[in-house]
């Protein structure tokens, strides 16, 4: 692994702002995919941008029914919210179905639904669920 | 506000089976690495070191993970338990003696993480069936193929947990 700088961000603005700043920089959520990228040295970021002190761990009601959910969920705890296994069936199967729950209890939601891992497009993921469907705009680099 | 650290040693202060220990090391250096190469707590197995193999299963903060995949310095102030935390070979932990008594190892290197683990699938709750249980543990590879004795361990202990319960 290739030696890096490590900053632990405390407010979305500050990430962003480092992020845009730092042409080598890597955001790190559960760290599952890019720790283990920069042990191939197929990512060899020389910041790492460490996101999970940010409040993006909170699933809440919307006015339209919906639930919002933040970025930096679990895979597990989305999967068994009872909010998500009454309404969102889907989600929760699709959720569980992949990864270990080792994996789940570490990588937030957002980049199992929404990853791409070597296409970074954008610091921002949002995702409009409903029963059948889960389109999801704006993936990533969120590791 | 920001808290930048360059490539140089940092301290980070980790709880591991109760105990706090501030360790100065690498930003690359692992969970793993750090319990095992600076505190010397060798349960815990390096096996695919690509969170695929489930050796190096540990409870952090009371939930299951791969520490191979951890960074140690994104844990300052958790709480780690480790195979060394459970129990003793005078008193060991319900998970180790039925492991023992359903020979659900042989060469033993991926028993720790399968305990650790076992023990994240109980606290989860959401594994009840015999299905369950080997889907939950799907995350823990046996390369001696020991998983008959290892589910039946796991169901073991949550039946006794479940009668105990129940009785109370």
């Amino acid at each position: 692994m290739k030696r890096f700088r490590y900053m632990k961000a405390v407010s979305v603005r500050e990430a962003i702002r480092i992020f845009a700043a730092e042409p080598g920089a890597a955001l790190m959520a559960g760290g599952t995919n890019l720790v283990d990228l920069m042990k191939y040295d197929v990512s060899t970021p020389t910041v790492v941008v460490d996101i999970n002190g940010l409040p993006l761990h909170d699933i809440t009601e919307q006015p339209d029914g919906g639930l919002r959910l933040g970025a930096l969920v679990s895979n597990a705890d989305v999967a068994y919210d009872p909010r998500i296994t009454e309404r969102y069936p889907l989600l929760s199967s699709a959720i569980l179905a992949g990864a270990s729950g080792q994996l789940r209890n570490m990588a937030p939601w957002e980049v199992t639904c929404c990853s791409a891992p070597v296409v970074p497009i954008s610091t921002t993921c949002r995702c409009h669920v409903t029963n059948a469907s889960l389109a999801a705009d704006a993936p990533r680099r969120l590791d | 506000m920001i808290l930048t650290q360059d490539s140089t040693q940092i301290e980070v202060t980790i709880h591991v089976n109760g105990t706090p220990h501030a360790v100065k090391t690498d930003p690359c250096v692992t969970l793993l690495d750090l319990l095992r190469d600076h505190l010397q707590l060798t349960g815990s197995k390096k096996g695919c070191d690509h969170g695929q193999c489930g050796a190096c299963t540990v409870l952090l903060d009371g939930k299951r993970v791969n520490s191979c995949l951890v960074l140690a310095i994104s844990r300052e102030g958790s709480s780690v338990t480790t195979i060394e935390g459970l129990g003793s070979i005078a008193n060991l932990h319900p998970l180790q003696s039925a492991f023992i008594r359903h020979d659900a190892l042989q060469c033993g290197y991926c028993t720790p993480g399968q305990i650790c683990s076992a023990i994240g699938l109980m606290l989860e709750g959401h594994a009840k069936s015999h299905d369950e249980i080997r889907e939950g543990m799907s995350g823990n590879l046996c390369r001696c193929g020991a998983y008959i004795g290892i589910v039946e361990a796991i169901e073991d202990v949550m039946e006794s947990e479940s009668s105990r319960e129940e009785n109370r």
